[in-house]
Order: structure tokens, then C-alpha cells, then sequence
């Protein structure tokens, strides 16, 4: 199956047409995982594309200048609706949108999720049974005293993570879980989402809440397998609702200048080579149907029982997320997450 | 000041331009400060203070603790192999002189990558890093050199004299370090230190990478997660008040004090000589900075320069190396030129020495997170042509003389203090013109000063990350851009060659300042 998808889409890179012109991508995404797709579609459409890495400050540059780039690619999609908010994207007029998961394409077609990740838990293979986890809400429970390992609550991932539960379960339930989870914590939050894995790994934690692809990335490093196999990934939430995911997306900016490159490059990541690449590789799920999962993927879950990989996943509408920021940061800081 | 240079009328075209030139100088300087207060203070929105004082409570005092971490192990450091390098006679000593500064070269999130890529892989027995005490001795070892070059420069003027005036009076060596050595180098340890300070309360690569939340942390969450441009604005000013409380109280206790410098060449103050223990002792402790700052990072990035050597493709290395140049280039002429002249013309105009405060203001731009100041820059220039931004370096240019002027500014108004008033009247007596004695009179007097000014601005600039992050052009990726962006993934074998070469291109005006600063003057 997987070869037929690659062969289709090759064959479908191959018979394209060479266009030529330049498209202007910002992004906050790391550069190795869109560099190669980035130069496979040069090479197949003679269209030149000028990215710049911008990190952090994506969202200054973007909204400051939201003529300066064609398209913005962000790895957390909630940013792309406060873009649209701003009024710095424009609608995207493409066919390959209809055959992206409905839910995954903004109602007016502003932006698009190109891919997403589960945000569960990495739990101790040695001192957690999987029985003993269940929903997000049960690691506020006591009996995770000082178990539990989360990075800051302000980032990003964690922002959306609160945000989509705001939406989705409210704002008490959201506050419990927070002071909760605040309670249970090994230490202060910091590092990132590996750093809570590795503490894990060094016996400080059993839990932590990370997105589920890092174990692929984890494992795909000698310095970092011991973490991964001394944890394993558990979905949340999955005799309920499902596990919250973190999307990433792009959406085309107000520039009218390279609209019909955008747009290609646009598709190209819509396209089902790019989500292959992005399922495979990066260890993501794909927005479209008949996209395989990754081998790595596969063994998520097995725990507690998930067969191939395939959880059961709580979509929150990007539009509903990004309104929460304000409410979670009152909430953050109230309980002083982050001392 | 003589009445030949002091005294233009107050409607000559010179007294006009003067104050004309310096508005718009001090105008363009302040502008992101006076962006940072009217977004902290003008929001209408409930301060941070108000909503969140427990976490400006917490980062600050994370700040604070790093700050007692970093700035007394650097000055430790610093001083300490500055003193043994000056004034014991071991093995080696020239050769710890130089290499002791190499620190310098290496970035210090750089620093931070590798020790941390060391620790995950096991190749070195290292305590855990994630933490404020590792954070803090990290950048200690990188940030020392800040004070050691100048202590030992300070100390290369210590003549023989004082010793054995000190003799005369009956001092034993405690007393003679405590009451002269320690008494004539104080100013420039406080100095020094607060360098340090500055630098470590406007890090974002170092403690982004060892996950220590400082204020430059809180700012960043601020602007990025939370979109509160206000809050970032207010915590940036409470960043601002540690090096300006700092510099008030130095400057009210230094207010009263003479300082004293030997008009010549002093003879150099005599080594002492250890015994066979210390002769081996000192340079093993001598060489802890030194490998734990850069030989061990550089070693390892070298090891894994040659594993992936034809793995890793280097076709945009030249790119890099260039924009880098570009950069430093473009900066180095935009801060030199506007820091000689403004000097020029507060030595030339006294009357516009009123603005005085206000150009000791504008050097504050240095002591803010690099993070906001390019945002303030961004939105500054919100109404300027788009291609301003995406196409050229302008904007990029802009923020980093903004930040790094105070370097050839203090350089060069140093340097001019040592400049007899007599020769202004000589050279109005000559006739010569503005151009002619800038020329002809203080750029040869100058030199050791602009030099100074410049290999700072080199050093620095081409280390430099948040503003290059920010405010980067299309097509445009210094080298300093590319390690990080690996070293924050863990992937710093992948880049190692770029790591490398930055060290390099940093490498040899490290050394070049350090015998500039070091050596008396006519040496260098």
C-alpha cells in the first residue's frame, strides 16, 4: 500500500508541470522537516522557494508584515486563526481542499491543517501500569503527587492543549485540571517535551504530557532511544471523547503577488506524497483518508490495548481554540503553573 | 575645553546642526524604548503586575539567582586567571594568556548545545545541566572572558611603583592586594561584572536550551503564547532595571573616587615565582576554563565535523559565511561612523552636552532582550515599504546598531579623553578643517580606540541570535542562525562544520582584542 501511494504520487510529481516563479514561505517549523519537500518541489515545478525560519517571532513578522511573505506554514494551527483574525490570510481557491478531512479545513477556507500529532502521555514501562491512566482529568487525580512532568504552560502546546479542553469541557473542568495537574508535578515545569521523558527515563517522573511523535523522533537517536524505550505512549481519553490533537497548518497570506505558486506549494503539501513524507518521517497523522501510519506510530498505544496506531482523536475546531488564550493564561497564572 | 573649540554662537550653523544631528540621533536610538513604555504603560489593559505579579516575582528572581550564579563564578574565573597569568611566572604562562580568552569565541547557547548533547549521549561525566546552577556555570564559562581580558589589561598598569611604595609602608602581600591591587581594579571588576549582568539577563539561546526560566523566557512567552505585547513591554523594563540600578549605584559610589592612570609606560610589576607544586597546580587549574569553555565543545564539534564530513552537504556554507560578513560589515560602518561623530560633537559643542542623559539612555538599547528589541523594530517600521523589510538587510542593520553601539561609542569617548584639548586649538590654529582633523589629528590618535570598539562590535555581532532570528530577510542566514537552530533540536552534528566555522571567523579578532586590550600602548 505504501508503495503504491509513493509510486502514484511520484508519478503524479513527475507529470506535473514546470511553472517557474518564486514563492515566500514564513514559518516557526524547524527547517528539517520542510527543506526536502521544499526542494523536491522546486525541482518538479521550477518554482524557487525563499522560506525563512523565523521561530518564535513568526507571528511579529506576520502580522506586522503580512504582505512580506505568500504563504505562512505554522506548527501549531491556532496561530493561523488569530492570523485570520487580523486579517492577514486570504482564502485559498483549491480542489485538493475537498479531499482534506472536512474538520481539518477552515469554514471559509482560510487556512488548512497540513498534518497533526496526538498530545498524550509518556508513562514509565517499569513503575506505570497502563491500567491506572485513563483521561487527561485522572492526572489531576492525588494519586499522581509529584509523578507527573509537563514543559511551561505557556507554550504553545500546552496553551492549545488547555484551550481545546476549555472549549470542549469548559472552563471549571479545565481549571481543576490545571490546579490538578499543577499539584502533581515532580517540578516546576521546564524543558521540553523530550527533557519530561528523559525525567521520566531518570526515575524523577512515571507521566508526563507530551505529543505522541517525539517517541518516533526519540527513537530514531542514540542518545535519546534509552528514554524512549524505557516509556511508552498512552492515549487519553479513549472509552470517551478521544485524545486532543496539536495541528499544524498554513494558510496564504494577503500578499497578491505569488497567489498561484502559494497555492501550489500549498496543494504540493496537501498533496499525498508530502502527507506520506509527513507520516512517515515525521511520525505525524495525515489529514487525508489512506494515508498509512507510520511502523513507529503502529506500536503507540499497545499498552492499553490501540492496535496500528489508530486512536481515537477529540477534534476541537480551530476556530473555537484560539478565543480560550486569554482565559487560560488568567488560569495559569492564578495557580502559578510555571513556579 | 579652550575657547578655540568650546564656544559657537548659539545660531551658527554649526551650533544648529549639532543640536539638529544629535535630536534625530538620540530620537532614532530611543525609539524602541519609547515603543517598549507606551506598549507597557498605554495598553488599557491590566497590568502584568496586576494579573500575574507571582510570575514577574518568580522569573525575576530566577533572573536574579542566575545572575548570583554567573556573574560571581565569571568574575571568579576571570580575575582569578587574569591575576595568575599577570603575576605568577609558571609554565606557560604566555601561552594560558592567550588561550584563556578563547572562551570568548564561542557562543554561548553554542556552548550550551554541545554540553547538553554531551550529557544526553554519555560522552562526558556531567552533573545534570537542565537546571540554574548548570545554566549558570555554563555561562559563566563562557562569559568569564568578558572580565578577564580587561582585568588583565588593568593589571598590565600596575606598575612595579606601587609595590614598593607599598613595601615602604609595611604591607605584607594581603594588604598590599587588598588595599592597592583590589582597590585600583574595583572599577573595572564592576564594570565588568555588569557586562556580564547584561548579558545574561538578555540570553534567550542558553537558557531556551536548558529550560531555565528567566525574564528573557517570560518575554518571549509573553509576546508568543500569550500575544500580550504589553506584558512583554513590562517585563522587558523590569529586565532593563537590574543593569540600570547597577549603574546608578556604580556611578554614585565612583562619583567621589580619582582614578588614576600612569601617563607612561609603567614598569612592569615583578612575577612572582612559585614553588614546584604550584608550578604544576596552576596551569591544570588554569586549564579548566579553557577546556571546559572551548577546547572540549571545540573538539567535540570537530569529532563530529569528520564523522559526517560528505554526509552533511555544505553548498550553502559560502552563503552563510557571506550574509555573516555582510552583516558585520554593514554594522561595523554604521556604528563606527555615527559613535567617532557623536563623540566629535560633544567634545567640539558643549552646549550640547545637555543631551548627555539622554545618549547614556540610548545605550541602554544593549541591556535590552534582543527578542524585544527587534520587535519594537518590526513594528516601528510597521509603515515602511514591505521590501524594506523582506528584501534587505536595513531593518536587520538597524536593530543591531541600535543594540551594539555603546560598544565603539564608549570605545572611542575613552580613547578621545586621553586626547589633550591643546591639539583641538593647534588644529583650529592650522586652519584645518572638521574632515582634515578628524583625519589628520584624532583617527591616528584614535586607533587603539576605534579598534577596540570594532573588534567588540565583530565578536558580538557575529555571535549574535535573537535579533537575526526576528528581523532575518528572505534569503538571508548568517551563520550564528544556522547552529542554532541545530543546537536547539539536539542536532548539532549536523552543523558542526557551520559551529566551526563561526568559532573561526570569531577566533582570530578574539585574540586581536585581547592583545589590544592587554598591551600597552605602541605594543599592540
Amino acid at each position: 500500500m505504501k508503495r503504491l501511494v509513493l509510486f502514484a504520487a511520484l508519478i503524479g510529481i513527475a507529470g506535473s508541470t514546470v511553472f517557474g516563479g518564486t514563492v515566500r514561505v514564513i514559518t516557526d517549523r524547524t527547517e528539517t522537516h520542510l527543506k526536502p519537500l521544499f526542494a523536491l518541489f522546486e525541482k518538479n515545478t521550477g518554482i524557487k522557494v525563499e522560506t525563512i525560519y523565523v521561530g518564535k517571532g513568526m507571528m511579529a513578522r506576520a502580522t506586522s508584515r503580512p504582505k512580506e511573505a505568500d504563504l505562512v506554514i505554522s506548527k501549531t494551527a491556532d496561530n493561523l486563526e488569530v492570523l485570520r483574525q487580523k486579517g492577514a490570510l486570504q482564502k485559498i481557491e483549491s480542489d485538493q481542499l475537498g479531499t482534506i478531512r472536512k474538520e481539518f479545513v477552515d469554514p471559509e477556507l482560510m487556512y488548512v491543517v497540513t498534518s497533526y500529532r496526538p498530545r498524550g502521555f509518556f508513562y514509565s514501562k517499569g513503575r506505570v501500569k497502563p491500567e491506572e491512566l485513563s483521561t487527561y482529568a485522572d492526572l489531576a487525580d492525588p494519586k499522581w503527587k509529584g509523578r507527573v512532568s509537563i514543559r511551561s504552560g505557556y507554550h504553545s502546546y500546552n496553551m492549545s492543549l488547555f484551550c481545546q479542553m476549555m472549549e470542549a469541557e469548559g472552563p471549571e473542568k479545565t481549571r481543576a485540571f490545571i490546579e490538578g495537574l499543577k499539584k502533581n508535578l515532580h517540578r516546576p515545569p521546564q524543558g521540553n517535551d523530550r527533557a519530561q521523558v528523559k525525567a521520566i527515563y531518570e526515575e524523577d517522573a512515571d507521566v508526563s504530557v507530551g505529543n505522541a511523535y517525539y517517541m518516533g523522533l526519540m527513537m530514531g537517536r542514540e542518545d535519546q532511544r534509552p528514554w524512549g524505550e524505557a516509556t511508552e505512549v498512552f492515549f487519553p481519553d479513549q472509552k470517551g471523547e478521544g485524545a486532543y490533537v496539536m495541528a499544524s497548518g498554513a494558510g496564504l497570506t494577503i500578499s497578491d503577488r505569488n497567489v498561484e505558486e502559494a497555492t501550489k506549494l500549498l496543494e504540493f503539501l496537501l498533496s499525498d506524497f508530502a502527507q506520506y513524507y509527513f507520516a512517515t518521517t515525521l511520525h505525524v497523522y495525515s489529514v487525508k483518508e489512506g494515508i498509512p501510519i507510520s511502523e513507529m506510530n503502529k506500536t503507540l498505544g499497545n499498552g492499553q490495548g490501540i492496535q496500528g496506531g489508530e486512536f481515537k482523536a477529540r477534534i476541537v475546531p480551530i476556530r473555537e481554540i484560539a478565543q480560550h488564550r486569554e482565559a487560560v493564561t488568567a488560569i495559569l497564572n492564578d495557580v502559578k503553573f510555571d513556579q | 575645553m579652550s575657547n578655540l573649540t568650546s564656544k559657537p554662537s548659539p545660531l551658527s550653523l554649526t551650533f544648529l546642526v549639532g543640536h539638529l544631528l544629535l535630536a534625530l540621533l538620540c530620537l532614532g536610538f530611543l525609539a524602541p524604548l519609547g515603543y517598549l513604555i507606551r506598549e507597557a504603560f498605554l495598553s488599557g489593559r491590566p497590568s502584568l503586575i496586576s494579573e500575574a505579579g507571582g510570575l514577574v516575582f518568580s522569573q525575576s528572581m530566577t533572573t536574579l539567582t542566575l545572575l548570583l550564579v554567573t556573574v560571581p563564578a565569571a568574575v571568579l574565573i576571570g580575575t582569578g586567571s587574569a591575576l595568575l597569568v599577570s603575576r605568577v611566572a609558571f609554565p606557560g604562562r604566555k601561552l594560558f594568556s592567550v588561550l584563556l580568552c578563547l572562551p570568548f569565541a564561542l557562543p554561548p547557547y553554542l556552548l550550551a548545545g554541545v554540553a547538553r548533547q554531551a550529557q544526553h549521549a554519555g560522552w562526558l561525566p556531567l552533573p545534570p545541566l537542565e537546571n540554574l546552577f548548570g545554566c549558570g556555570i555554563l555561562l559563566a564559562l563562557s562569559l568569564y572572558p568578558w572580565v578577564y581580558v580587561p582585568v588583565k589589561a588593568q593589571l598590565s598598569l600596575q606598575s612595579r611603583q606601587y609595590r614598593d611604595v607599598a613595601e615602604t609602608l609595611g604591607m605584607g602581600p594581603w594588604e598590599r592586594f587588598r588595599y592597592v591591587h583590589a582597590g585600583l581594579m574595583l572599577p573595572t571588576l564592576v564594570v565588568t561584572a555588569l557586562l556580564v549582568a547584561m548579558e545574561v539577563i538578555s540570553d534567550t539561546g542558553t537558557v531556551t536550551i536548558l529550560g531555565v526560566k528567566t525574564l528573557s523566557v517570560g518575554i518571549m512567552d509573553a509576546m508568543f503564547s500569550m500575544d500580550r505585547a504589553d506584558w512583554a513591554a513590562q517585563l522587558s523594563l523590569v529586565g532593563i532595571a537590574f543593569p540600570v540600578v547597577a549603574v546608578m549605584l556604580f556611578a554614585l559610589w565612583h562619583r567621589r573616587r580619582m582614578e588614576y592612570q600612569p601617563p607612561n609606560r609603567p614598569a612592569a610589576a615583578p612575577l612572582h615565582v612559585p614553588g614546584p607544586m604550584g608550578k604544576v597546580f596552576i596551569p591544570l587549574v588554569l586549564a579548566v576554563p579553557v577546556l571546559g569553555g572551548f577546547a572540549l565543545p571545540v573538539f567535540r564539534l570537530g569529532a563530529w565535523g569528520v564523522e559526517n564530513f560528505g554526509r552533511i552537504p555544505l553548498r550553502d556554507l559560502p552563503g552563510q559565511l557571506g550574509d555573516t560578513l555582510i552583516l558585520v560589515a554593514l554594522v561595523v560602518v554604521f556604528t563606527m561612523g555615527p559613535a567617532l561623530g557623536l563623540n566629535l560633537l560633544l567634545r567640539w559643542i558643549p552646549s550640547l552636552r545637555i543631551w548627555k542623559g539622554l545618549v547614556w539612555l540610548m545605550n541602554l538599547n544593549y541591556a535590552l532582550p534582543g527578542v524585544i528589541l527587534a520587535i519594537a523594530v518590526l513594528f516601528l517600521s510597521a509603515h515602511a515599504p514591505e521590501s524594506w523589510l523582506s528584501d534587505t538587510v536595513v531593518l536587520l542593520v538597524l536593530a543591531c546598531v541600535c543594540s551594539f553601539f555603546c560598544f565603539p561609542f564608549f570605545s572611542i569617548q575613552s580613547g578621545l579623553r586621553s586626547i589633550s584639548p591643546r591639539l583641538d586649538d593647534l588644529s583650529l590654529l592650522l586652519e584645518f578643517t572638521p574632515l582634515e582633523r578628524v583625519m589628520h589629528l584624532y583617527l591616528p590618535l584614535l586607533k587603539r580606540a576605534v579598534a577596540g570598539g570594532l573588534l567588540l562590535v565583530v565578536v558580538t555581532l557575529v555571535k549574535e541570535l535573537p535579533l537575526t532570528q526576528t528581523l532575518q530577510p528572505f534569503g538571508f542566514e548568517p551563520l550564528s542562525l544556522r547552529v542554532y537552530s541545530f543546537a536547539g533540536l539536539d542536532l548539532l552534528e549536523e552543523s558542526a562544520l557551520v559551529a566551526l566555522c563561526l568559532i573561526a571567523l570569531v577566533l582570530y579578532p578574539v585574540v586581536a582584542l585581547d592583545r589590544l586590550i592587554s598591551q600597552p600602548e605602541g605594543q599592540a
